[in-house]
């Protein structure tokens, strides 16, 4: 009931604004209108919401400010993924401008009309497809523009919020955008509390930490593990974004990458898994069977962990010529 | 290797020296000759494209003298710009060649500066491998130091970069790393001002070699303060880094390109708070041993804390007001590599800079990738100080080879310093043939020291462990000894193979396989350059991408645009564009820049697949960082996201300057079957097999020379039209086309236009 009110007051409202704006709408649009529907209307800091209602009279020429419009489609029954994955890049960038400049756009100003409250608008306009954004530049002034938008092109690129903002100010001229981050402060305040409650409890747990902090045997699985994950690939993964495993042509899962520059997630786990056991085989035979003080038990043991040897590093040469083809070399049992 | 039992006769232990001798020369054969590959396939020539601008310092430090070198401005690259030349290389690597000139020169023995250059990374690579003998003797025995020293003659993690002809600053920079690191292990052993210093010398000569000295100026300083942090501080440690850090930063700043960094670059920050920290840590020391212990450990208190607090503070203070330089983008690229992806596209787009898969590891050491930890795990067991170094490089190392490919190259020494390790242990174990005597008591002793060695887990003093007693069985020292051995031969199969296969092209001249099986040999790169060098005016400015500047310099003797030191990104950003646009946009642009040639590859006639329509998408990317209105990368693109160089090419790719050069006339080769390009398979719209194609037309370059295989094709720049015309006009107008178009054609008048349609434009 009181949600059902409330819209009817809303459209209400927007209609006596429509009606009051079409009726100046040769006169100049300048920014104290915008000014007051950011104040009125703000989904966000910076970000004006758009309606079918106020659509048209923000847009209408002529106008002394630029204007950046968002028109998306974000009601989760849309599946509209990208346009959920554009919202806080372009939020960022409004919220940038709003905190330059607190007063009001002074210029420029953020706008979304999303498809809910834009039926009509997104019909006019024959929109087929969303997001789109649109910069519109003004039309009175020095350098003022044409009437009509231009249409940035959302692709994946790196860096979107750099991207929108380069548009921007090649189009609305004056204009300079620099990225204010809003800081995570629950993030820091969180960060300096666990610091402060580490090293509380460090006072008290450093009798109990102190054996393993002196550990030699820590420390040393601790680099050893570093390592092999260093040298099997592991910052690969890291920074390519590898996928854990890839389908086949058949349907079939794929573990090992074809081509030498290329690997999986799952294939970099498996080499780290056949280095380490051919290093503990190196160690073992280094250190361990030596010490073994029963004739029969080191013999058997020196005998298993040369075969472990063996086998391990004719898989890992078998998993190698897999990625390359021309690799000539090969040890038994595993030598097709 | 072999622990030799004590009753060896006298004469044996008096011919070891000798023994040893001969083995670490065999070493340095081996490593030579396993380098001299493309010497002996092609001819003595520098390879790639970096060695090539080495080679060209070089002629001119030995044709002019030392000082007038640092001084040299270089106005044949970068024009119209130039290049501080003198000022921004590191001149180790020229100073050392032009030393070796004038030394056999003296020495009456005549050597072509050529063949110094060439065969220079062989020579330091023999060096090389006695540096890593002495460093793996002070960590375990000689024995170990031999292996090490012949597996990183011949690791082709080393080879890649140090071949024959590949004249380039690695070449001696590993030797001078290794150098250095052995002089510090050795100044920290003996506690010794003297080794500091000698160590600081090499050090001196790295920084002069190879940007990455500052692997050197932040392991070392990591190394002394792990040793502090586990209680290791000593004076021996105090009077080797101090002597080292002082005298080093002195002499480091004595490099032009370096200069002040040192004390501003926060990669240098590490070193000098370590320092800092040295001097304090010496002090406290020497009040400690005047104070009672009380007292003492108050004071010790309040000057950490407040210590501690000013330091950070002076560090924020001065990186904001800028006395310190911010993080530079190399240091950033290493940390974070999605930062150089997004803000500096010419890293991104060197292949070097990319991480590596984990093939490249086993590609390039083989079986040492897992004796390597292993030889980790057993430096653990002793730790020595000189161990925790080790320990140190060996993590570091396989992190940054890990994020870079080419920084393999610093992994390669500890990979084959601990390979070394693990295999002489387990040489040393199976080779003592003392056998142990067998009895029911000794096996009941194990059982027992198993019990005790799980009891002390977390024994402090480390892995506590059952005494060796020694191997029984004959069989199992034949077993494990023979199975190393042929790991070891396979090894040395290996690094042959990947040296012959992988790392021995020059990359100027191709070799490739005819269908009969010998070796058909492609030398259009040096055939251009050539030409270039016979044919244009001395001063004609050549423009390519800048991957060819250095070859274009040190072959063909022409001034370029852009090349390889890649200094002005905005500059390279300019011929990105000139390559990317339409040719009505980039002509001004060659005008502006005075460009005589315009110099591109092309390898889709012979299937060479490292040529400009491959590399374009970074040109595109590179131009677009700086003018992002006028040249777009998605534009390059088809609508559904490929890129294509056949009829679905967009537009904007069949304009742009870039493939009209390398298209021009292609499909004038193929006849009915259609032009296929070898290397993206695609079939080129050619007018002879598809009416609605159009040939491609150039109108303000003209073709002046391809080579045989079509992989080099250089386009001079036409003049301004002498009647003021637009170029495309001027074109038409030669071809009988009237702007309106309409042309007619006169019939054949005799015999004498019987094979000349003659154009008659009304």
């Amino acid at each position: 009931m009181r949600q059902t009110l409330r819209v009817f007051f809303f459209v209400l409202l927007a209609t006596i604004f429509g009606v009051a704006v079409v009726a100046k709408n040769e006169e100049l649009h300048d920014e104290s209108y915008m000014k007051k529907l950011l104040k009125s209307s703000s989904l966000q800091p910076g970000v004006i919401r758009l309606t079918d209602n106020n659509f048209d009279s923000v847009v209408s020429a002529p106008r002394d400010y630029g204007l950046v419009v968002l028109l998306t489609a974000e009601a989760p029954q849309m599946g509209c993924h990208l346009c959920r994955e554009f919202r806080p890049d372009y939020n960022l960038v409004a919220q940038s401008w709003r905190q330059e400049h607190p007063k009001g756009g002074e210029g420029l100003y953020f706008g979304v009309l999303d498809l809910r409250d834009g039926q009509k608008t997104f019909q006019k306009l024959q929109l087929k497809t969303a997001p789109n954004l649109w910069v519109y530049s003004p039309t009175v002034g020095a350098d003022a523009g044409p009437v009509q938008p231009f249409n940035y092109e959302i692709v994946g690129v790196p860096d979107v919020p750099g991207a929108i903002i380069r548009f921007i100010e090649s189009h609305v001229s004056g204009v300079h955008i620099t990225i204010h981050r809003p800081r995570d402060y629950s993030k820091v305040a969180l960060t300096v509390l666990f610091m402060v409650a580490g090293l509380g409890s460090i006072k008290y747990i450093y009798p109990f930490l102190r054996p393993v902090i002196e550990s030699r045997a820590i420390w040393a699985g601790l680099s050893l593990v570093l390592i092999l994950m260093f040298t099997s690939g592991h910052m690969f993964n890291n920074i390519r974004h590898t996928p854990y495993v890839a389908g086949n042509r058949d349907g079939g899962v794929q573990y090992v990458a074809p081509g030498f520059s290329s690997q999986y997630g799952f294939e970099t786990q498996a080499i780290a898994v056949l280095y380490a056991f051919l290093t503990f085989g190196a160690i073992s035979l280094a250190t361990k069977t030596p010490r073994i003080p029963t004739r029969t038990k080191q013999t058997m043991a020196i005998g298993t962990w040369c075969t472990l040897v063996l086998c391990l590093f004719s898989l890992l040469l078998f998993i190698f010529r897999l990625k390359n083809r021309g690799y000539p070399f090969s040890l038994p049992p595993m030598t097709k | 290797m072999v622990l030799l039992p004590s009753s060896i006769p006298q004469s044996a232990a008096q011919a070891l020296p000798l023994l040893k001798a001969l083995i670490l020369l065999t070493i340095a054969g081996a490593a030579i000759a396993s380098r001299l590959f493309s010497v002996a396939r092609f001819e003595s020539i520098i390879h790639e494209f970096d060695p090539w601008f080495n080679f060209r310092a070089t002629k001119y430090l030995v044709s002019h003298d030392f000082y007038s070198f640092l001084d040299w401005f270089d106005d044949r690259t970068w024009y119209p710009l130039g290049r501080v030349t003198g000022g921004t290389l590191y001149p180790g690597l020229m100073v050392t060649s032009a030393l070796i000139f004038h030394t056999l020169k003296a020495l009456t023995l005549p050597v072509d500066i050529r063949n110094v250059c060439v065969m220079l990374a062989p020579v330091f690579s023999g060096l090389t491998a006695y540096v890593t003998y002495l460093f793996t003797t002070e960590m375990k025995d000689e024995g170990a130091g031999l292996l090490a020293a012949a597996f990183i003659g011949i690791a082709p993690g080393y080879i890649s970069r140090s071949v024959a002809g590949s004249y380039d600053n690695e070449a001696i920079a590993i030797f001078l790393l290794m150098l250095t690191f052995y002089l510090w292990i050795k100044a920290l052993k003996l506690g010794s001002a003297f080794w500091g210093a000698l160590t600081a010398l090499f050090y001196f000569y790295m920084v002069a070699a190879w940007g990455g000295y500052v692997f050197i100026t932040n392991i070392i300083p990591l190394h002394a303060l792990v040793l502090i942090i586990m209680g290791r501080y000593s004076n021996r440690l105090y009077v080797a880094y101090s002597s080292w850090y002082s005298l080093g930063t002195l002499a480091s700043m004595q490099i032009p390109f370096v200069g002040f960094l040192p004390i501003r670059s926060s990669e240098h920050m590490g070193a000098l708070g370590v320092f800092g920290l040295l001097q304090l840590v010496g002090f406290s020391q020497y009040i400690r041993a005047r104070l009672p212990s009380r007292q003492f450990k108050v004071l010790i208190m309040v000057a950490t804390v407040g210590l501690l607090s000013l330091g950070a503070l002076a560090v924020v203070g001065l990186t904001f007001t800028g006395v310190i330089a911010p993080w530079t983008g190399r240091f950033y690229s290493l940390w974070d590599t999605g930062y150089a992806k997004i803000h500096i596209p010419i890293i991104a787009s060197v292949s070097e800079h990319q991480p590596t898969a984990w093939p490249s590891f086993l590609f390039d050491t083989h079986m040492l990738i897992w004796l390597f930890p292993a030889g980790v795990y057993l430096l653990f067991q002793k730790l020595r100080d000189e161990h925790v170094f080790v320990i140190i490089y060996a993590i570091l190392g396989s992190y940054f080879a890990g994020v870079m490919v080419r920084l393999i190259l610093t992994l390669t020494p500890v990979v084959c310093v601990c390979g070394a390790i693990a295999l002489s242990t387990i040489f040393d174990q199976y080779t003592n043939l003392a056998t142990p005597e067998t009895s029911g008591e000794e096996s009941r002793d194990g059982e027992s020291n198993k019990e005790e060695s799980s009891s002390s887990l977390l024994n402090i003093s480390g892995l506590a462990r059952a005494p060796i007693v020694g191997i029984f069985s004959p069989w199992s020292r034949v077993v494990v000894m023979g199975s190393f051995l042929v790991y070891l031969c396979m090894f040395v199969q290996h690094c042959t193979w990947v040296t012959s296969n992988a790392y021995s092209s020059p990359s100027v001249v191709l070799a490739s396989q005819l269908p009969d099986g010998s070796t058909h040999i492609i030398d259009d790169f040096r055939e251009a350059y050539y030409w270039l060098r016979k044919n244009t005016p001395e001063d004609a400015k050549i423009m390519s991408w800048w991957d060819y500047g250095y070859q274009i310099g040190g072959m063909a003797d022409r001034t370029t645009l852009v090349d390889n030191n890649t200094w002005n990104n905005t500059h390279i950003a300019t011929v990105g564009k000139a390559m990317s646009s339409r040719e009505e946009v980039s002509y001004p642009i060659l005008r502006k820049h005075d460009v005589d040639y315009i110099l591109v590859i092309f390898g889709g006639l012979i299937g060479y697949s490292g040529d400009d329509i491959n590399k374009f998408l970074w040109m595109v990317r590179i131009a677009e960082g700086i003018w992002p209105e006028e040249v777009q990368e998605r534009n390059f693109f088809t609508p559904r996201g490929e890129y294509r160089v056949d009829e679905q090419a967009t537009p904007t790719m069949r304009n742009s300057m870039m493939y009209k050069m390398c298209y021009y006339r292609f499909t004038e080769l193929f006849g009915r079957q259609g032009a296929v390009d070898r290397v993206r398979n695609q079939r080129i719209p050619s007018p002879t097999t598809d009416s609605s194609a159009t040939p491609i037309q150039l109108n303000t370059v003209e073709e002046a020379f391809t080579s045989e295989n079509w992989i080099v094709r250089i386009y001079k720049v036409k003049d301004l039209d002498i009647f003021g015309r637009e170029h495309a006009a001027a074109m038409a107008f030669e071809e009988g086309k009237k702007r309106g178009g309409r042309t007619i054609r006169a019939p054949p008048s005799g015999g004498r236009g019987k094979s000349k349609a003659r154009v008659l434009r009304v």
